[in-house]
C-alpha cells in the first residue's frame, strides 16, 4: 500500500474529529473563563485560573505597566518618572569594545524532552548566567552566579534558584527582576506563596511579599495578603497589585518598604490589559520593553520566519525610529532575543547565539560576532541581561 | 520577552489568542486521534490552552508556534490516558469489539483497533505524520528530536503497525 493509500486509511480508521470548530470555541471560552477569575469557588478548574491568571499578572507588573504607561504618554518620559527603571549606574558607558555584556543563556532542550517521552512534569530549563566580551566576542559562565543564601519569589515547590539580572551596583547576580530591586540597590523584594504549590491548580492561602537586604543578608516579612501579589520597586516605594483568593477583583497598592504599611490605590488594571497601541499604527506585533529613556521597543510584523518586521523605538507624536527593517525568523541576520537598555545604547543577542548588536540612533547597528554558546539550536536562547561593564 | 500578535481583530485585544487560535483545530484533532473520544479531546484541548497560556513566555518568538503547541497538547494526552488508566485496561480486554460510540462508527475498525494497542509514543508519531500531515522536521520538533530522529520513530511505528495488520501496510 502506498503512503497516500495509508494515509487514506488511518483518517477513516480514526474519522473526523466532530464538531471542530464548536470545540475551539468552547476551548477560548475556557480560557477567557480563567482569565476572568470572576468564578471563584464555583468552577472546579477555577484555582487553576487564578494560578495561571497570577502568572499573567507577575508578567504584566513586571513588563506591562511600564511600557503601558510610557507609549499612553507619548513615549516621552524620564527614567526619573514615575515607574520608569532606576537610571543606570553607567552613565558614561565605556567603549563597546572594551567592556562586558552580562548575559544568561536558557536551555530549553530538557523540556521538550520531558514532554515528547510523555513525562507528567516538564524537564527543568537550565540558565547559565555569564559575560561575553565584546573585545573577543567569547561568552564566559561566570562561576559567582550562585544562590549565596539569596530568596527568591516561589510559587510551586519545584521552582530553583535562577539568576535573572546582573546588579551593577551590587555588582552580582540576583534571583529578581530589575524592578524588583530597590532604587538604592540595597534591597529586592520576593514573594512567596503559602503554601508552596506541588502542581497548577493547588489550593494555597496568602501571598506574603518580603524584602531581602543584600548587604545585611536579612530577610523581613513585609505584608501578607490572602490572595496573590505581584510588585515592582519604584521611586515611590513598592507599588503591588494583588488578586484575592479564588478570583475576583484585583486591586492595586502602595507598600511602605519600612513599614509594610499597605494602601489600597483602587482596582488593578487586568491582567491581560491589550500592549498593542494604535499610536504607532501596530495591527501585528508586540513590544520588547524600553529603551534607557523609557521609550517603548516596538516589533511590528509577523513572527514566523520569512514574515516582514520592522523594530523600532517609538518616539512622540507616533515616531518610528527604526532599529531593524527586514525579515523575521531565527534564520535572519537579526533576530534579537530582546533589548537591553544602557544609557543611549541598546543591546541585543541574537536568538541563534550567533551575535551580540549594540544599536544607538545616531550610528544604527553594529554586530558583534559571538561565540561559546550553542548556535542554531531552536530550544537555547541567548538574552542580554544588563548594560556593559 | 515578546509579547507577540497575529494579523486578526483579536491581536487588538489578545495577542496570546491571536497566535495559537488558528491552531486549536490541530490541537483537538491531535487529542482527538489520540483519546478517540470528544470529551476528553475537548478537555485535553483546553487544558493543553491553558497549560500553553501559563508557559507562553517559553514561546520563542520567532519560530512556529505549531510545534509548540503541539507538544502540549500530546503531553496532555498522555496525562489523561495516564489518569484513566482503567478504561485503558478495559480497552484491553475487549479487543474484539467496538469500546466506544467513536470505535462503532470507525472508518476501518481493523485498523483503528490496532492502533488503539499501540504504545502513546508510536501512535503520536504516527498520528502527527498520517492524521496531521505534519513533516517529519515538525514532527522532530514536537518530538524534541531530529529531523531524522523522528523518520526513525515513524518506521519503527509502522513496523508495530504492521505486527497487528500486516497484510496490508507492507508499503507503507
Amino acid at each position: 500500500m502506498h503512503e497516500n493509500e495509508f494515509r487514506h486509511r488511518f483518517r477513516a480508521s480514526i474519522g473526523e474529529a466532530p464538531d471542530e470548530a464548536a470545540a475551539a470555541q468552547r476551548a477560548v471560552a475556557t480560557l477567557h473563563r480563567g482569565r476572568a477569575a470572576d468564578e471563584g469557588g464555583r468552577h472546579p478548574r477555577a484555582l487553576a485560573f487564578v494560578a495561571m491568571a497570577l502568572t499573567l499578572l507577575v508578567l504584566t507588573s513586571l513588563l506591562g505597566p511600564r511600557i503601558v504607561r510610557t507609549v499612553r504618554t507619548g513615549g516621552a518620559t524620564s527614567p526619573a518618572g514615575a515607574g520608569a527603571p532606576p537610571p543606570s549606574p553607567a552613565s558614561a558607558p565605556k567603549p563597546a569594545t572594551a567592556c562586558r555584556l552580562p548575559m544568561i543563556v536558557t536551555d530549553s532542550r530538557a523540556v521538550l524532552s520531558a514532554a515528547a517521552a510523555g513525562a507528567d512534569s516538564n524537564g527543568m530549563e537550565t540558565e547559565t548566567a555569564g559575560f561575553v566580551s565584546l573585545a573577543t566576542g567569547r561568552f564566559q559562565a561566570d562561576p559567582t552566579a550562585v544562590p549565596d543564601g539569596m530568596p527568591f519569589s516561589r510559587m510551586y515547590a519545584k521552582d530553583v534558584w535562577r539568576p535573572q539580572v546582573y546588579d551593577t551596583v551590587l555588582r552580582r547576580w540576583l534571583p529578581v527582576q530589575s524592578d524588583e530591586v530597590s532604587p538604592d540597590h540595597g534591597s529586592y523584594l520576593y514573594v512567596d506563596y503559602s503554601p508552596l504549590l506541588a502542581a497548577k491548580g493547588n489550593p494555597f492561602d496568602s501571598t506574603t511579599l518580603h524584602v531581602y537586604d543584600v548587604r545585611k543578608r536579612t530577610d523581613r516579612a513585609l505584608w501578607t495578603y490572602a490572595g496573590a501579589i505581584a510588585a515592582q520597586w519604584t521611586a515611590r516605594g513598592i507599588e503591588a497589585t494583588t488578586t484575592p483568593r479564588g478570583g475576583g477583583q484585583g486591586l492595586a497598592w502602595l507598600v511602605d518598604p519600612d513599614s509594610g504599611a499597605a494602601t489600597a490605590k483602587g482596582p488593578a488594571p487586568p491582567p491581560d490589559q491589550p500592549l498593542i497601541d494604535r499610536s504607532y499604527g501596530i495591527r501585528t506585533g508586540g513590544y520588547y520593553g524600553t529603551d534607557g529613556r523609557g521609550r517603548p521597543i516596538i516589533v511590528e510584523g509577523g513572527l514566523n520566519p520569512g514574515s516582514h518586521a520592522m523594530y523600532f523605538v517609538g518616539g512622540p507624536n507616533g515616531r518610528r525610529i527604526v532599529i531593524h527593517d527586514g525579515v523575521a525568523g531565527p534564520d535572519a541576520e537579526f533576530a534579537p532575543s530582546g533589548f537591553a537598555p544602557d544609557g543611549d545604547r541598546l543591546w541585543m543577542a541574537n536568538v541563534d547565539g550567533t551575535a551580540i548588536w549594540l544599536w544607538t540612533e545616531r550610528d544604527g547597528l553594529k554586530r558583534f560576532a559571538l561565540s561559546g554558546v550553542i548556535q542554531h539550536d531552536p530550544y537555547v536562547t541567548s538574552r542580554v541581561v544588563g548594560p556593559c561593564l | 520577552m515578546l509579547i507577540a500578535a497575529a494579523p486578526t481583530e483579536a491581536a487588538d485585544t489578545d495577542p496570546f489568542l491571536a497566535l495559537i487560535e488558528p491552531l486549536l483545530p490541530a490541537g483537538y484533532r491531535l487529542a482527538y486521534a489520540m483519546l478517540r473520544s470528544q470529551a476528553e479531546a475537548e478537555d485535553a484541548l483546553q487544558e493543553a490552552l491553558l497549560r500553553a497560556w501559563a508557559a507562553r513566555a517559553r514561546m520563542r518568538p520567532d519560530t512556529s508556534p505549531r510545534p509548540w503547541f503541539l507538544t502540549i497538547v500530546a503531553n496532555q494526552c498522555r496525562q489523561q490516558r495516564r489518569s484513566r488508566w482503567w478504561s485503558v485496561l478495559k480497552r484491553a480486554d475487549l479487543p474484539d469489539g467496538p469500546t466506544t460510540p467513536e470505535d462503532a462508527i470507525s472508518g476501518d475498525p481493523d485498523l483503528h483497533r490496532a492502533l488503539a494497542r499501540l504504545p502513546h509514543r508510536h501512535r503520536l508519531v504516527l498520528v502527527l505524520r498520517y492524521y496531521l500531515d505534519l513533516s517529519f522536521e515538525d514532527i522532530g520538533r514536537v518530538q524534541g528530536v531530529s529531523t531524522g530522529a523522528a523518520k526513525a520513530r515513524v518506521h519503527r511505528a509502522l513496523r508495530h503497525l504492521r505486527a497487528e495488520v500486516p497484510e496490508d501496510l507492507n508499503d507503507a
